[in-house]
């Protein structure tokens, strides 16, 4: 603490990341900061107004709520403390270093500003190492108020922070984490405890208040799927000409469900010309889309990129920490104007790529298309209109891409269409021919990049004319089963459900792969979760509810504007847990033996290869050695002699790919490393890769 | 009682199927119903075999069907 020592009288900021720091230090700013390295933790000196800032950052939460009792197979567990990170999480030692760094600061600082993001979250964060590490002065801690890592915005924030500013968002995030933690410790334990019961041996298995609901979603849609029955029904067209071209019309039934229906309709039309009857033209607008929230983002960046909801959510932070966009993690669907559009569009017109299209748009009225989603913290996303001071990584400038063209599109004016439908009739029988276009481009302009147009144009027609008919056809087409949730789809439920919050949807997603409940991208329910969904449903239905959760989301909105007292809400929680628990525990045998039996048929189900090429009797699977931790391929005729097994590479997802190999009759599978696919035949001695190497 | 087709509990010690598979032959049911509409005479038996044959019918259907498809064999024996 040399440098510190220099210093008699400051104020302590408290950022949540690094980077925030290292942003803030800059721009308060008059000629230049000092930095100060401990360890790994980096501290700035900033003199502004003649005032001398300390500011230190947290690595998001250095605090965390846990069991005093630590018995990891004791339940139920209702009273819980919150610790430093590093003392429940061995692996986090760095949070040691800088809560003692912040600590030794906070002795000498004679005020305290909470520059955590204004959040519950960030709240949560500022609160507890105001609380714990600072002794006691989240009472007395200014707070700042910013979305954007902007310099202007910063020294506004800061010369406008004020007292009590979260206190409501401090409790209601505070309550989440011991909500969370008693539903989710108590329940996971409760199944841990009973698979372990089962003699099968020791795994932990999660459920939790969000996860609970999320599952039973995809199950849901799993038992949807594998009871589908499809129903046959049939599509007709008319082949017509008119002028050199053929032209397709659609039957105006767009199904028909009887077979003899669709032969009277053919023969009723064979050799039969058609006459136009009637032409309907409809002129319509389409309005511009609406800004950016988290969650139109993540939906968006995974249509267009393929990008998770966490990559998604990852990628965006680290735009925000550069500058060049707002802050994320926001459901809101409005620009309010005191972002500045003039400034923001000024800035983004010095770029060469966006010059044009801001431009534009500054000549234009400048009023925002704006959605009904308000959140009391922060703006929706918007560009910043800083210019990247690095390269931006593809992934990166994908996504800042997307969002200025989206910033720029809700500005536009509406894109104006025509569709044209013209009635055919064919003795008796009415056929439509469609058109579509786009008259005026408005806003569709500056968001063609990132939007399917459906245009298709057709001829002028009158009525009255007549048209040669070259043949009915019909195509018989059965239902298709419910699409499976992707990442996307899955979000959007959690959101129209409203369980989970925009900060914690992706993950709870991410944590669902993880733990083995769901698979793939287009997402398949395991057995696991199967096996897990039922025991919930026998023993505590309520978990699984999203009524229950959607009330729990309800009264933590409360919390955060002070109308509730946090104690009716956890008391309430914990009366909820405590029946369901003692249920289970009278059954835990049983329940174990069924998850465990669930867990089996998973492994066998996703690490399943193909029939051993080498016995003929036993299969192929992936297994991880006991030993070494390390994952080869293995016959499960192991036992009776058969020698076959093979090497895997220990690093990338393996896809399974069902197909085998010409020469050696082994599985192929596919590698995904790096984001590099790699397909190969997993027999070190085929013959393929002999014939490879006699060609180099 | 357990499931003819699955390890899981049958849904009444009457009953053949678990929930989800009697789920299915209830949906098998009431599909045959809609697919005599649509084609007019259909026998059970090849219903079953051209709902098992569709690769968008589920596979607790397909598992039903097979079952099923069993009966006939069993009526024939």
């Amino acid at each position: 603490m040399s440098i510190i020592s220099n210093y008699t009288q400051y104020t302590l900021v408290i950022c949540e990341k690094p980077d925030v720091a290292e942003r803030i230090a800059e721009a308060l700013k008059e000629k230049e900061f000092k930095i100060s390295k401990y360890g790994k933790v980096k501290v700035f000196f900033v003199i502004n107004n003649d005032k001398t800032y300390v500011i230190c950052s947290a690595l998001g939460h250095l605090y965390t709520v846990s069991d005093p009792l630590k018995k990891r197979y004791v339940y139920p567990v209702f009273d819980v403390e919150w610790f430093p990170l590093h003392k429940i999480n061995k692996k986090r030692l760095e949070i040691s270093q800088r809560i003692d760094i912040i600590k030794k600061l906070a002795k000498n600082a004679n005020s305290y500003i909470n520059a955590c993001d204004f959040d519950q979250e960030g709240e949560t964060i500022g609160f507890n190492i105001l609380k714990y590490a600072c002794g006691e002065k989240q009472n007395l801690a200014l707070r700042t108020k910013f979305s954007t890592l902007t310099n202007e915005e910063l020294r506004t924030a800061f010369r406008n922070a004020e007292n009590g500013l979260g206190n409501g968002l401090a409790k209601a995030g505070r309550t989440r984490h011991i909500i969370d933690f008693i539903f989710g410790i108590n329940l996971s334990r409760a199944l841990s405890e009973s698979y372990y019961l089962s003699n099968i041996g020791y795994k932990m298995i999660t459920i939790g208040r969000v996860q609970g609901p999320t599952i039973l979603f995809v199950v849901n849609k799993e038992v949807d799927i594998r009871t589908f029955v499809p129903l046959p029904f049939w599509k007709l067209y008319a082949k017509l000409y008119k002028d050199g071209s053929i032209l397709i019309a659609d039957y105006k039934k767009k199904r028909i469900t009887k077979k003899y229906d669709v032969q009277y309709i053919k023969k009723n039309c064979r050799k039969q010309n058609g006459i136009v009857t009637k032409i309907i033209e409809s002129l319509y607008n389409q309005i511009p889309p609406f800004p950016f929230n988290i969650g139109d983002l993540q939906k968006d960046a995974y249509t267009l990129f393929g990008y998770s909801p966490s990559q998604t959510m990852r990628i965006s932070e680290q735009l925000y920490l550069y500058a060049l966009i707002s802050y994320p993690r926001t459901s809101s669907q409005k620009l309010p104007p005191s972002i500045d559009y003039n400034k923001i569009l000024n800035g983004l017109k010095l770029n060469k790529l966006y010059r044009q299209n801001a431009s534009e748009i500054l000549m234009g009225k400048m009023i925002p298309n704006e959605g009904s989603m308000e959140d009391s913290a922060h703006p929706a996303i918007f560009p910043t209109g800083n210019i990247p001071k690095r390269k931006l990584s593809y992934i990166e400038f994908q996504l800042y891409d997307l969002i200025v063209h989206r910033f720029f599109a809700v500005f536009g004016e509406d894109a104006h269409k025509k569709s044209v439908t013209v009635t055919v009739d064919i003795a008796g029988h009415l056929f439509n021919i469609c058109g579509k276009q786009t008259l005026k481009d408005g806003w569709l302009k500056y968001y063609m990049k990132y939007i399917h147009i459906d245009e298709k144009s057709i001829p002028e027609f009158i009525e009255g004319e007549k048209l040669v008919q070259l043949s009915v056809v019909s195509e018989e087409k059965f239902d298709q089963p419910p699409s499976r949730y992707n990442q996307r789809s899955l979000l959007k439920k959690m959101e129209e459900e409203d369980i989970g919050t925009k900060s914690t949807r992706a993950d709870i997603i991410k944590m669902l792969y993880a733990r083995r409940y769901i698979s793939n991208d287009n997402i398949f329910a395991t057995d696991i979760a199967f096996s897990v969904i039922e025991v919930m449903e026998k023993y505590n239905p309520k978990i699984i509810s999203t009524d229950m959760t959607r009330q729990i989301e309800n009264n933590l909105e409360k919390i955060a504007c002070l109308d509730l007292d946090e104690s009716i809400v956890i008391n309430d929680a914990v009366d909820q847990i405590y029946e369901s628990l003692l249920t289970i525990k009278k059954a835990e045998k049983v329940i174990g033996i069924n998850i465990g039996q669930a867990f089996f048929r998973t492994n066998i189900e996703q690490n399943f290869l193909s029939s051993c090429p080498i016995c003929k009797n036993g299969t192929l699977s992936i297994i991880r050695s006991n030993k070494t931790g390390k994952r080869f391929v293995g016959c499960n005729g192991y036992s009776e002699g058969c020698p076959a097994s093979s090497p895997l590479p220990q690093k990338g997802k393996i896809i399974v790919t069902g197909k085998i190999c010409n020469f050696c009759s082994w599985p192929i599978i596919n590698i995904i490393f790096k984001n590099r696919p790699w397909n190969f035949c997993i027999n070190v001695k085929c013959e393929s890769k002999k014939v490879k190497k006699d060609e180099m | 009682m357990k499931c003819n087709l699955c390890n899981r509990e049958t849904l009444t010690n009457t009953s053949r199927f678990c929930r989800y598979h009697e789920e299915s032959y209830i949906k098998l049911k009431s599909g045959y119903i809609k697919w005599q509409y649509a084609y007019g005479k259909l026998d059970w038996f090849i219903y079953l075999e051209k709902v098992e044959k569709r690769s968008e019918t589920g596979i607790w259907v397909k598992e039903c069907c097979v079952f099923l498809k069993k009966d006939k064999e069993n009526f024939l024996n």
